[in-house]
């Protein structure tokens, strides 16, 4: 009898043990936290960002906290996951007009914000009325442009409130546009209300304080002391219906110059390959356990090009720009100098963004590295062995050390191999740069463009005459046209843009030089289904992060395998 | 019938012979400071790498090749290769010329406007004294910096227009010392014997004043040379300065920063080259000033 009582009693005491074991933890949401999960008091993630002047996308961009890290208190209509494809959050169901001018938003109602008022119409359109008007001067308000008298509304010609932006009934929201737009699913990525009732209560930066500030999303502001970092912690009174693992996002402020240092120091758990250095670079490289860490992926599809003023002597002539292009080494830039930050680049359109074709230009001419007939070219354009060239500054804008040195490669191929002087100036001042080359005075320069949404229109369209770059080309533009608008006939549009991209190559209205495959660096004790291979196999922390408008907040969640002295 | 004791030796006429020139005593006082020695060896080195790089520098300073970027010092680059695997000795000592010319051509016009200016305020006083002196406070109370930062967005990069745009501050110092100076000597009793038969207001700066003045004013020159380094260094860190691929000490240090860490020797060989040149100077110039002052005759 003894001994099954004893034993009866171990069992019971092992099965409540191992219930203890195998019961796991419920969040702050009531989510049950994964399998492999650390105790909760782990689960929060710490970055380093310079410190802005507000937390939301809506209210500026360029001034947000760290560029990307803190919109993160609202209920976009979608969001992107690591495939880059749209989720809807916000909205629960769409359609457009069969003109393709009009998109109908239904919303979804159950969305309210954490002081008890519903996420409706009202505030969407409020939100848009706010960045349309030239009182707010929001600094990307280029954006919406294609959107029925936003132009004129933000140029103060007319009411913000006659914009192609109304409210329909309490859930639904309509957008009108100025011609077909079949890419504005793409571009409804960006919708992320602001609480009409807090601005108008608290002004537009009510989300600057714990006290005053206001969330659609499952994180709220619980802390912004200046100087030192900003946290956001669970918004209990969250609604919607994502089920987030992560319960505090914590900011510290700092430059990015000591990002990489911090990372290394155990201060941060992700680092932004932007702010890497090329001895970072180096030093990850030659850390196994680093470079482990290393995870490069797509970024925001961004290419690095030689820019022109195709306009005026002595870049008019298509053969020197078609001997310059054919001067440049650059599979022994990418080699030498680029390395693992970047791949080839013969096209604008990254492989992977939607219609690129990089693989069919790659042998088109201007992509063809041949120094005789570049110096051909040259001598056949009357500077034979580059006598006579005016001598060129090649401008830059504000680049880190990688950019620089491959303007300085370039600089020095281009003496090498035609005999032309160029010399390199990185302008300190971005918006120095930019004055000049929107005024379309800037005759040699090295830039850059990253996607804002996943449809050529978006890239290809500043290529456009007219736009930033001196460079006009008639055909280029009507293809452009017909294709951005083009709805019903995705084979038709698709083609379209690539017979454009085609001409872009051919015309040498840029010299394409790479893409950047940027990579970040994350500790291992970091998971989750958005940073496990994506469909064409690359695990990264993906574009746009831990934004309202990417996947990667809610899937992220910090393993038991962290380290126990890690400390919010 | 007793002897007499020798006539005494003609040393004390080559003693007096010695004291005839200023210049003469003073280079005897300054090849006897060991400091001020070593210091003009240094100097010399670096006046001859500005004087003649083609003839010191491995390559040309543009010299560029991919293939052999990011190599540490050893074999054929003595002192390693930068991110596009040009020569960083020969670089150092393009730099040197760069650096050395941008500093000596701000000091000279720093004296062409500045001595004239302050002698002319100093030794005539009176409304001309007024005008200069509150100019001197507008120009002081510009930061200088921000004043050639402002200067180069007129005029564009370049090594010309760097030194125009130190320069453009550098002249307050010397012009303010010079008036000082000029003030303090213009009562002396050599310059009111001097008045006193005659000399004119040339003949009294050049012959009389200038000689005393000089002292503190070529100390002044020689230590600021390294400050017009360092100032040609922020501009072009800044993308308003000289741009590549000529090279300068200052920038070379700046652009490193991004290296650093790993390799090292692309900092490491311009600071120290920087660290020779201020330290050369410094000697040379306080040994001048022990050297050509008044009160410190050693015989």
């Amino acid at each position: 009898m003894r001994p099954r009582l004893i034993s009866l009693i171990a069992i019971g005491v092992l099965a409540l043990a191992g219930g203890g074991i195998a019961a796991a933890d419920t969040n702050a949401w009531g989510v049950t936290m994964p399998a492999d999960a650390a105790p909760l008091d782990q689960q929060f993630v710490r970055l380093l960002s310079t410190e802005g002047t507000t937390a939301d996308f809506s209210v500026s961009v360029y001034k947000r906290v760290g560029n990307s890290y803190s919109s993160i208190m609202a209920t976009p209509f979608f969001r992107i996951d690591k495939n880059f494809e749209l989720q809807p959050v916000g909205v629960t169901s769409y359609e457009s007009s069969r003109d393709g001018k009009t998109w109908t938003f239904h919303m979804d109602p159950k969305v309210k914000w954490s002081d008890g008022n519903p996420l409706t119409a009202d505030d969407v359109v409020f939100t848009f009325q706010y960045d349309a008007d030239p009182k707010t001067a929001w600094d990307f308000a280029w954006f919406w442009s294609d959107i029925v008298n936003w132009d004129a509304a933000v140029a103060g010609k007319v009411p913000v409130t006659s914009i192609g932006v109304k409210k329909i009934d309490t859930y639904t929201v309509q957008f009108t546009t100025t011609v077909p737009s079949p890419y504005f699913l793409s571009k409804a990525l960006y919708v992320r209300p602001l609480s009409k009732a807090a601005v108008q209560k608290y002004g537009d930066h009510y989300n600057n304080d714990p006290a005053t500030a206001v969330s659609s999303s499952p994180w709220i502001l619980t802390e912004w002391t200046k100087g030192k970092r900003m946290v956001f912690g669970p918004n209990t009174r969250y609604t919607g219906k994502l089920r987030p693992y992560l319960q505090n996002i914590i900011i510290d402020f700092g430059p990015f110059e000591s990002e990489f240092n911090a990372y290394q120091n155990n201060e941060i758990d992700m680092a932004d390959q932007y702010s890497f250095t090329p001895a970072n670079i180096a030093t990850i490289s030659a850390d196994p356990q680093l470079n482990k860490e290393y995870h490069p992926g797509y970024g925001d599809f961004r290419t690095y090009y030689v820019g022109f003023d195709t306009l005026h002597k002595p870049f008019n002539d298509l053969r020197v720009r078609q001997a310059i292009a054919k001067a440049i080494d650059r599979d022994t830039i990418i080699k030498k100098v680029v390395g693992r930050q970047g791949m080839a680049a013969y096209s604008f359109l990254m492989p992977g963004f939607p219609d690129a074709n990089s693989a069919a230009l790659k042998q088109e001419f201007p992509n063809v590295y041949d120094v005789k007939a570049a110096q051909k070219l040259l001598a056949d354009a009357g500077y034979p062995g580059g006598k006579g060239f005016p001598a060129q500054e090649m401008w830059l804008r504000n680049e880190p050390a990688l950019n620089e040195a491959i303007a300085e490669a370039i600089a020095s191929m281009l003496k090498d191999n035609l005999g032309i002087d160029v010399q390199v100036s990185n302008k300190g001042d971005p918006k120095l740069f930019m004055t000049a080359l929107n005024a379309h005075q800037l005759p040699f320069y090295f830039l850059s463009y990253g996607f804002d949404y996943l449809d050529p229109s978006n890239m290809l369209g500043i290529w456009v005459s007219g736009g930033r770059h001196a460079w006009v080309n008639p055909k280029f533009d009507a293809l452009m046209k017909d294709a951005t608008s083009l709805s019903g006939n995705k084979a038709k549009r698709d083609q379209e843009f690539k017979d454009a991209e085609k001409i872009l190559v051919d015309d040498v209205g840029g010299i394409f030089i790479y893409h950047v495959t940027p990579g970040n660096i994350y500790k291992p004790y970091v998971k989750g289904s958005e940073l496990d291979p994506d469909k064409t196999g690359v695990a990264t922390w993906h574009w746009p992060g831990l934004e309202d408008v990417g996947a990667l907040n809610s899937s992220i969640y910090i393993s038991n395998d962290v380290p126990s002295d890690r400390h919010m | 019938m007793s002897t007499l004791p020798a006539a005494p030796e003609a040393a004390p006429l080559r003693r007096v012979a010695a004291q005839r020139t200023l210049w003469r005593n003073a280079a005897r006082s300054f090849s006897r400071n060991r400091l001020a020695m070593v210091g003009l060896v240094i100097v010399a080195v670096l006046v001859l790498c500005a004087a003649v790089p083609f003839l010191l520098a491995p390559q040309p300073y543009y010299k560029a090749r991919l293939v052999d970027n990011l190599q540490f010092p050893g074999g054929r680059h003595l002192f390693g290769t930068d991110q596009v695997g040009r020569d960083l000795l020969s670089r150092i000592i393009y730099g040197i010329r760069t650096s050395l010319v941008v500093g000596f051509s701000v000091q000279a016009i720093a004296i062409l406007i500045g001595f004239p200016l302050g002698a002319a305020a100093g030794l005539r006083g009176g409304p001309l004294d007024f005008v200069v002196m509150r100019l001197l406070e507008v120009m002081t109370a510009l930061p200088n910096f921000l004043f050639a930062l402002f200067l180069m967005s007129i005029l564009g990069n370049g090594v010309i227009n760097v030194i125009l745009a130190v320069s453009a501050t550098a002249w307050i110092d010397v012009c303010r010392l010079t008036r000082a100076q000029f003030l303090g000597l213009r009562e002396r009793e050599f310059v009111v014997a001097a008045r006193s038969y005659g000399a004119g207001d040339w003949r009294v700066v050049f012959r009389h004043l200038l000689p005393h003045a000089l002292p503190s004013l070529v100390v002044m020159l020689a230590l600021g040379i390294p400050s017009a380094i360092f100032a040609e260094a922020g501009l072009s860190f800044l993308g308003v300065g000289i741009n590549d691929p000529l090279p300068s000490l200052g920038k070379m240090v700046s652009e490193s920063m991004s290296y650093l860490s790993v390799y090292w020797y692309m900092g490491v060989f311009p600071t120290i080259t920087i660290a020779l040149a201020m330290l050369g100077f410094n000697f040379v110039g306080d040994g001048l000033r022990d050297a050509l002052d008044p009160t410190m005759y050693s015989v």
